[in-house]
């Protein structure tokens, strides 16, 4: 009998530590409560404090010693002796601050998040290597290879950061390991590689292949280019007409032969639509209060906890240079330093190509190419799956690329040709390290000109009163509406094999207006000779537009201010037409007061107005009646979304036009017919959300959350303060939104101006995990003095010492 | 009240050297060899031990602190207050150690030991 009890007891107590340890169920559902909650290495030992002492430690990998300070908001301050130094103590900061950002960042971006969440992340995963990410990867680490010296010092940045891992015990482990019950894996090159891949896929989905080859089908060629057209009058691209390359005009006729007409029917493969954006400018003395040049950047990127960026100090040698950087990047991708400030917008081009391939025969070993068949390289990928089986998949490689889409039947799969996927032919990795120390114009384009993908608006300013914007990056030479839709993948005549000569990209220095400004708009009109497409933004750059040219003796403050700036154009150009709708009923009150309300509006996203929920909610009635025929295709296939500039357009000047008539009812509808059923659809909608107790006012009709990587609610930040919208400078949509403001005033000793919604902790127990929101959302900077001293930097800071051993 | 004392004590200490599951050793071997004279003393005095050092321990963890773990771990399950935080821990602690507990007095009595 004995025997038999200590035998059960002994079973209870093993399966309750299993239990608690995290090992009964896949981890998934319940956090593992023994190792996450004990007091000895849980979570309660995450906590921190303010007060923090100093550190000595020794490192092999370091020349000399460094001396790293932390000011009050824990941006390290690097003084260092040499650049291979400089970078090793920011891998060290970046392993303190945001460990668990960079490996989650580099699991996506590789397709390995099953691993560590579970299998509801298993299609993410498959995704992502279907895109060819590991292949791209293993190309570039490959490319970067080839050069020795870069790929050294790289593998400093690795050492510093492996160096701070070395330091944690599992007490000391980021909390977000803790509840997902997994351990840090060290840093390789390879994962900053994956880091560099995240973004540029991230910022290459500007492609509709797929949606423009359904509508071409669907609509036929004259309805498809009346209703999808590629330039607007109103466009103000990036570079000027006058700066255009003189190259004989290469915008060869379309090759038809080439497109493959077709419908491909819904998938779940689709390119990012909208949210990603950024604005950049500078203006040289001739604007500015002060004759000194002003450079202004603020990238549009997912707002997130821990924030994308990371601020950065470095001195070394004669470089002392501010800015910030992406955690698993080394350098710095914006900022300033005695000499210039720089930064970037995204060049929103279409640099991914999809062809349908012809298999030979059901088991896809070969497809045709040239009336030959040609042999499918296949690889086999295995997924581990925390808590599940590994799931193997079979992934085939084209000399398109790799095959991102099969069909059930097989007849339409897909392969992409995507930039990323070559091995890169120059140390790319080496353009934001080098363009920190440029001490001019000419050598920020000169460090610069490594860059390949993807595409970027690199504008920088000096102090010396130059200002200039490369559209930087590798494309194709392309026939008239080459790219734009899927093609055929049997030829390999089809292949973009051509690129423009880098000195041909598009660019502009000095333009004798006085400014230069980029954001995500078309970057030339269609003057320059060689062809492209994308998807491009048509209202913020705009307002900037009219701004800059109106405004003189400007300020640092007023290029803060104008990055706040709330105004849509959108809202501009529309409201008036429907504002004017001549059936607007009179007799309903609650109409008129929204009708009232709508007048008064300066078109002004502010978060206390109810004007902006009123009009987006009649634009989106009005968009969806008026596309009713286009967005009767959806349930079947990806549909293209007309623009909005070309439905407003549609509405002023055709207003009877076939596309405001409802299939669905008897009637011939006009776009007046249109406003007044939208209205009344959007009074109904504002009248719902008033009888469930909301508020109609914009910041409550369209909540901005700051999410975690993890999307816990307790490590979020939910509901801040909206102002702006997709259309305005301040270009905030749900969780998209000004990543990083900066200001710099190129004077004798530039000065910075800073902030991101965020902290440069990534502990949610630290009080610098979200300090900068409150100041964020009202519009605050922080003032960045690069010429303040050590001392000054250490006020309620820390020290930390790297001696070399 | 002593075998309280004394087994927190040991827990804690050990809790520092070893990982979070030495609460349920430290309890087993400690009522393997030093059991009162029931199997639900030995589970009282288990968890009592177990609860005290937890909840002893993360309060100590919490000290100074820019922002309270507790309030976090609270969030985490829901919207609690602070103090469910340190009760749960408290009650994780007790239950690991008071499963233990009875394992070692259970298993004392095949060793030989006399209750």
């Amino acid at each position: 009998m004995k025997y038999l009890s200590f035998s059960l007891s002994a079973i209870a107590t093993i399966l309750l530590t299993l239990f608690l340890n995290g090992n009964l169920w896949n981890g998934t559902t319940l956090p593992p409560l023994g190792k996450m909650l004990n007091p000895f290495s849980g979570i309660w030992q995450n906590g921190e404090k303010t007060a923090k002492t100093d550190i000595n430690i020794q490192s092999a990998s370091i020349e000399q010693a460094i001396e790293i300070v932390l000011d009050k908001r824990e941006v390290p301050h690097i003084y260092a002796n040499s650049l291979t130094d400089a970078i090793f103590a920011q891998g060290y900061m970046l392993a303190k601050h945001r460990y668990f950002q960079m490996d989650m960042m580099s699991r996506a971006a590789s397709g390995r998040v099953a691993e560590v969440a579970g299998p509801s992340r298993l299609s993410f995963d498959l995704r992502q290597r279907r895109k060819g990410m590991v292949y791209a990867i293993e190309q570039a680490e490959r490319g970067w290879k080839k050069f020795p010296d870069s790929y050294q010092l790289i593998q400093r940045y690795v050492d510093g950061v492996n160096t701070a891992l070395a330091e944690f015990s599992p007490a000391d482990y980021p909390l977000e390991y803790k509840l997902l019950n997994v351990a840090p894996e060290p840093w390789t090159i390879k994962k900053t590689i994956m880091i560099v891949k995240m973004m540029a896929n991230d910022l290459a989905g500007r492609g509709s292949d797929i949606p423009a080859t359904n509508m071409l089908e669907v609509l036929g060629n004259d309805l498809f280019f009346s209703l999808y057209d590629e330039h607007e009058d109103t466009e103000t691209p990036v570079i000027l007409d006058e700066y255009l390359s003189e190259a004989t005009n290469m915008r060869k006729d379309t090759n038809w032969a080439a497109i493959n007409k077709d419908i491909y029917y819904k998938t779940d493969f689709k390119e990012p639509i909208k949210g990603i954006g950024s604005n950049n400018w500078a203006l040289n003395g001739s604007k500015t209060k002060s004759g000194n040049p002003i450079f202004a950047n603020d990238p549009h990127l997912t707002l997130s906890l821990p924030s994308i960026w990371y601020e950065t100090h470095f001195q070394y040698e004669d470089v002392n240079a501010y800015g910030v950087t992406i955690p698993g990047m080394p350098g710095l991708m914006m900022g300033w330093n005695d000499h210039i400030a720089w930064g970037e917008t995204n060049v929103s081009q279409d640099i991914k190509d999809y062809y349908e391939i012809e298999w030979t025969d059901a088991s896809k070993s070969h497809y045709m190419l040239d009336g030959n068949p040609t042999p499918t390289k296949i690889v086999i990928e295995t997924y581990k799956v925390k808590g599940a089986a590994n799931y193997i998949d079979t992934l085939r490689y084209t000399i398109h690329g790799p095959v991102v889409y099969e069909s059930p039947n097989g007849d339409k799969d897909l392969a992409v040709r995507w930039l990323s996927h070559d091995e890169p032919e120059t140390p790319e990795m080496m353009t934001f390290i080098n363009a920190f120390a440029a001490k001019s114009y000419d050598e920020y384009l000169k460090a610069t000109e490594v860059f390949i993908t993807p595409a970027q608006n690199f504008l920088a300013a000096s102090k010396y009163g130059d200002i200039g914007l490369r559209v930087n990056g590798k494309f194709s030479k392309k026939s008239s509406q080459d790219g734009r839709f899927v093609k055929k993948g049997n030829n390999s005549e089809y292949l973009s094999k051509d690129y423009i000569p880098r000195d041909e990209n598009p660019q502009m220095r000095n333009p004798e207006r006085g400014w230069i400004a980029s954001s995500n708009q078309v970057s030339t009109s269609d003057k320059y000779p060689y062809y492209f497409n994308g998807r491009f933004e048509h209202y913020r750059n705009r307002t900037i537009d009219s701004l800059l040219t109106n405004m003189d003796g400007i300020s640092p403050s007023d290029m803060q201010k104008m990055q706040q700036n709330s105004h849509g154009d959108k809202a501009k150009d529309l409201l008036p037409r429907l504002l004017d709708n001549d059936n607007f009923n009179e007799e309903n009150e609650d109409a008129v007061d929204i009708h009232l309300d709508l007048s008064k509006w300066k078109y002004n996203y502010d978060p206390e107005l109810m004007a902006p929920s009123y009009f987006e909610e009649w634009y989106g009635n009005i968009y969806r009646n008026t596309w009713d025929e286009i967005y009767a295709y959806s349930d079947s296939m990806q549909i293209l979304y007309p623009t909005s500039w070309k439905t407003i357009e549609y509405i002023l000047e055709q207003p009877d036009h076939t596309f405001f008539d409802i299939l669905s009812t008897p009637k011939k509808e006009t776009a007046s017919d249109i406003i007044r059923m939208s209205f009344l659809q959007m009074q109904d909608t504002m009248q719902e959300r008033m009888a469930e107790g909301k508020s109609n006012k914009w910041n409550d009709y369209s909540p901005m959350h700051i999410w975690h990587l993890l999307r816990v609610p307790a490590l979020s930040r939910k509901n801040v303060l909206h102002t702006g919208s997709g259309d305005a400078i301040n270009s905030n949509i749900n969780n998209f939104g000004p990543s990083w403001r900066m200001v710099v005033d190129l004077k004798d000793k530039p000065l910075g101006y800073g902030i991101y919604p965020g902290g440069q902790s990534g502990n949610p127990l630290s009080n610098e995990y979200d300090s900068n929101i409150a100041m964020w959302e009202h519009g605050e900077y922080h003032e960045i003095d690069i010429y303040q001293t050590k001392d000054e930097w250490k006020a309620n800071g820390q020290t930390i010492k790297i001696n070399a051993q | 009240m002593k075998s309280i004392a004394i087994l927190t004590v040991i827990t804690i200490i050990s809790s520092l050297l070893f990982p979070w599951w030495i609460i349920v050793v430290v309890s087993l071997i400690y009522m393997t060899f030093n059991a009162p004279n029931s199997l639900w003393k030995s589970i009282v005095i288990s968890f009592l031990s177990g609860f005290m050092a937890y909840l002893l321990f993360s309060t100590y963890a919490s000290l100074g602190l820019d922002r309270s773990p507790a309030e976090l771990i609270a969030n985490l399950f829901g919207e609690l207050p602070s103090w469910s935080a340190y009760l749960l821990t408290a009650l994780i602690g007790g239950i690991a150690a008071a499963f233990g507990g009875a394992s070692g007095y259970l298993g004392g009595k095949i060793v030989g030991n006399k209750y």
